[in-house]
């Protein structure tokens, strides 16, 4: 019987794994023994239902039991605080209540409280390592139970808004406010999201100590108006980031006949495509440029995103009749916002007229919405066409998800103005 | 002799005979013998009869089973004196007495039937004004077209909108036929092609109106003012040309079904417009610079302007 079973095991063994997962070693396994009891699943139970409606995953970092988790996962608290309740379940299966006691919807981060203290807990490290060090991140993917991954730390994103880890392992559903530890147990960063393959991505350590700093100052009290606090960290961040922008000198690059604002500070990618098709008519050539960063607000609102992108039309001796139809085609539809629903914004308003931009005639549409459970925050969509050619033109589309006002207004000149009829 | 006329109506009121006698004794009823047959199972055999007495005309009931009856009181009677214009009932049927010197009401003055309209109806006026349609139409076709598409592709739509007119001209041309003996045809044809050819710039020019002031709204109203406009024309002279409806009706008739049609678009337009629409919504259409576009105010001035879009109603 034993020897059927060494040889049933060795079969196992040689079986090919056609995972890319990196080899479980016994380190790994040691660093599980010592603290899976810090991690915990985070659900977010319906009580309408009674059944869990987000899984995510959390751990415990002082003696207080304070554990941390993403905003994202503990998002429906926040904003249907009578429509959920939030439970974790410990590594031996005791379930408990908890509440939130700060969000950070910026870097994605969540303190929530359990009453029932408990003893085991993890400790920070920092998290600035050196590329290619082994980390382990811990969760409860898809539900399946507590986990342990291996993977490498590959640095700071450096082409994003908001500091984020670069971490190549496999980071799924269900683990995310996870930890991800070093060697010596220590939290490095809060596992947030995945781009797949391997391709995963943490939240820096010290921004849970910042939050944490808020907790402390707080006494432990939980704001009572969890709007306020996502709308105060909504502006303060843009102040960070959209002044900067306006700031920075723009690196420009040629559309057509035009220069137009390029890849105006890092974060910012562009993308560009053409036609190539037989008997065509007319040559487009297309570019978006967008910041990859998304702030997830609640399941019906993402913001803190631009996008710019430009057409340049040329006419291949179409009567400039056609041409315009064709060209009006593309002016016609605006970019699709799915960020946000009925409840979160208001309906666009527009202003259109005709602008002299470098010299000649532009049409320009300047639409915004606003939104509708936080102060001074719109979003907006700039429009314009060049309308002074009869065989060619660009058009051009600024989108600006969450900006006040006074910020919109400079950000839309900034643009306008940085667009130029090359010499 | 002076002659009696008897009229004879129906349940539903519909005139069944008219006749004039000469004689001193009119019978009526069921039976064939009678001078007035009356096909109503509800009239006896033999039902009435109208004799000349001294005094005048008499209306006697023979014994019927259902009487005889005076329209205006529903009193039952033997026998009445009768005047010109009196109504009886037997029956289910009503009858009608009048003497040949019951006033009549003034002749009502008809439209005198207007001549055909030489040039509108001639062929090659109405061949022009349908190669001119099609013409119109395909080229449209082709503008509005972003891929080199084959001229039959582009005619088609040419040829739809010349269905469109045969379509409507036949309808014209078919109440025409009933009411005015008249089809008229060719006139018809005319004068759809005519509408069909104007509306076309018309929404151009609106569309141009729209873009050269930034509005929507404008390009809205001038398109409906140009169509209400054209269409009303459309249809008075369908009207005149196929109908005896005297001017004044025609323009009422014109008036109540365009504005009708208008505000079914309205409505529709409104009905099918979510109140919460994710994109910006607004008036897209470029126009190729023939007429050079205003120069337009400085950046900095159009973002002042433009600082009322930051308004919204309080729903916090």
């Amino acid at each position: 019987m034993k020897k059927l079973l060494l040889i049933l095991t060795l079969f196992f063994l040689s079986v090919p794994s056609y995972s890319y997962s990196a080899e479980i070693t016994d380190e790994a396994q040691a660093l599980y023994q010592a603290h899976q009891k810090s991690v915990y699943q985070i659900q977010v139970i319906d009580l309408a239902t009674g059944k869990k409606t987000t899984i995510g995953s959390g751990f415990q970092f002082s003696d207080q039991g304070h554990i941390a988790t993403n905003y994202h996962v503990v998002s429906n608290i926040i904003h249907w605080p009578e429509r959920f309740r939030l439970e974790y379940v410990r590594h031996d299966g005791e379930i408990g209540e908890l509440d939130v006691l700060h969000i950070d919807v910026i870097h994605d981060l969540a303190i929530v409280h359990s009453k029932d203290s408990y003893e085991f807990f993890l400790g920070f490290a920092d998290s600035n390592l050196e590329k290619g060090t082994r980390i382990f991140s811990m969760g409860n993917p898809y539900d399946l139970g507590m986990t342990i991954i291996e993977g490498t730390y590959n640095g700071l994103m450096e082409n994003s808004l908001y500091r984020k880890i670069l971490f190549s392992g496999s980071i799924n559903s269900g683990m995310s406010g996870g930890p991800s530890i070093n060697r010596d147990g220590k939290v490095i960063g809060i596992n947030v999201s995945t781009a797949g393959n391997q391709v995963s991505f943490l939240v820096p350590v010290e921004y849970l100590k910042e939050s944490y700093q808020y907790i402390v100052q707080r006494e432990g009290q939980a704001p009572s108006d969890w709007y306020k606090v996502i709308d105060e960290q909504l502006n303060a961040n843009q102040t960070q980031y959209i002044d900067k922008l306006l700031a920075s000198d723009w690196e420009v690059m040629p559309v057509g006949e035009l220069t137009v604002p390029g890849e105006i500070l890092n974060v910012f990618k562009c993308w560009g495509n053409s036609t190539d098709i037989e008997d065509k008519v007319f040559d487009y050539a297309y570019i978006s440029c967008s910041s990859d960063d998304n702030l997830f607000i609640s399941d019906s609102l993402i913001t803190g995103k631009i996008i710019y992108k430009y057409n340049w039309v040329t006419s291949l001796k179409m009567w400039p009749i056609r041409y315009y139809n064709l060209y009006s085609s593309y002016f016609a539809y605006p970019h699709a916002y799915d960020n946000a629903g009925e409840e979160d914004v208001t309906n666009f308003q527009c202003h259109s007229d005709f602008v002299n931009i470098d010299g000649t005639s532009w049409k320009v549409v300047y639409c915004v919405r606003e939104y509708k459970k936080y102060e001074n925050l719109y979003d907006i969509n700039l429009s314009i066409a060049s309308v002074s050619e009869k065989d060619k033109g660009l058009l051009a589309e600024l989108v600006v998800l969450g900006i006040n006002q006074q910020r919109a207004n400079l950000f839309a000149t900034k643009f306008l103005k940085t667009i130029q009829w090359q010499k | 002799m002076a002659k009696i006329i008897v009229a004879l109506f129906n349940t539903q009121g519909h005139r069944l005979e008219y006749k004039s006698f000469e004689q001193s004794e009119i019978n009526i009823g069921r039976a064939f013998h009678n001078d007035v047959i009356v096909t109503d199972p509800f009239v006896s055999p033999h039902h009435c009869q109208l004799t000349r007495a001294e005094k005048g005309w008499v209306l006697i009931d023979c014994g019927s089973e259902n009487g005889v009856y005076i329209r205006k009181t529903l009193e039952r009677f033997e026998e009445r004196c009768v005047e010109s214009g009196d109504e009886f009932i037997i029956g289910e049927s009503r009858l009608c007495v009048y003497f040949e010197d019951h006033p009549l009401a003034p002749t009502k003055v008809c439209q005198a039937p207007t001549p055909n309209s030489k040039t509108l109806s001639r062929p090659f006026m109405i061949g022009f004004l349908l190669l001119l349609v099609f013409w119109i139409y395909t080229i449209d076709a082709h503008l509005v077209s972003i891929k080199n598409l084959s001229f039959v592709k582009k005619s088609l739509t040419g040829v739809g909108a010349l269905i469109g007119i045969l379509i409507w001209a036949g309808g014209w041309a078919f109440i025409g036929q009933l009411i005015k003996h008249r089809a008229r045809f060719m006139e018809q044809i005319s004068v759809a092609s005519i509408f069909t050819i104007l509306s076309l710039p018309l929404k151009q020019v609106s569309t141009y109106l729209g873009f050269r002031f930034s509005s929507m709204a404008l390009e809205g109203l001038c398109s409906s003012l140009f169509f209400g406009i054209v269409f009303a024309w459309l249809l008075i002279r369908n009207l005149s040309l196929s109908t005896r409806l005297s001017l004044k009706k025609q323009r009422v008739a014109t008036a109540f079904i365009t504005i009708a049609i208008m505000s079914i678009g309205a409505l529709s337009y409104f009905a099918d417009t979510a109140e919460f629409r994710s994109s910006p919504s607004y008036f897209g259409t470029l126009k190729a610079p023939y007429i050079p576009p205003p120069r337009g105010g400085s950046i900095d001035a159009f973002m002042k302007e433009g600082t009322s879009i930051y308004s919204f109603e309080n729903h916090k």
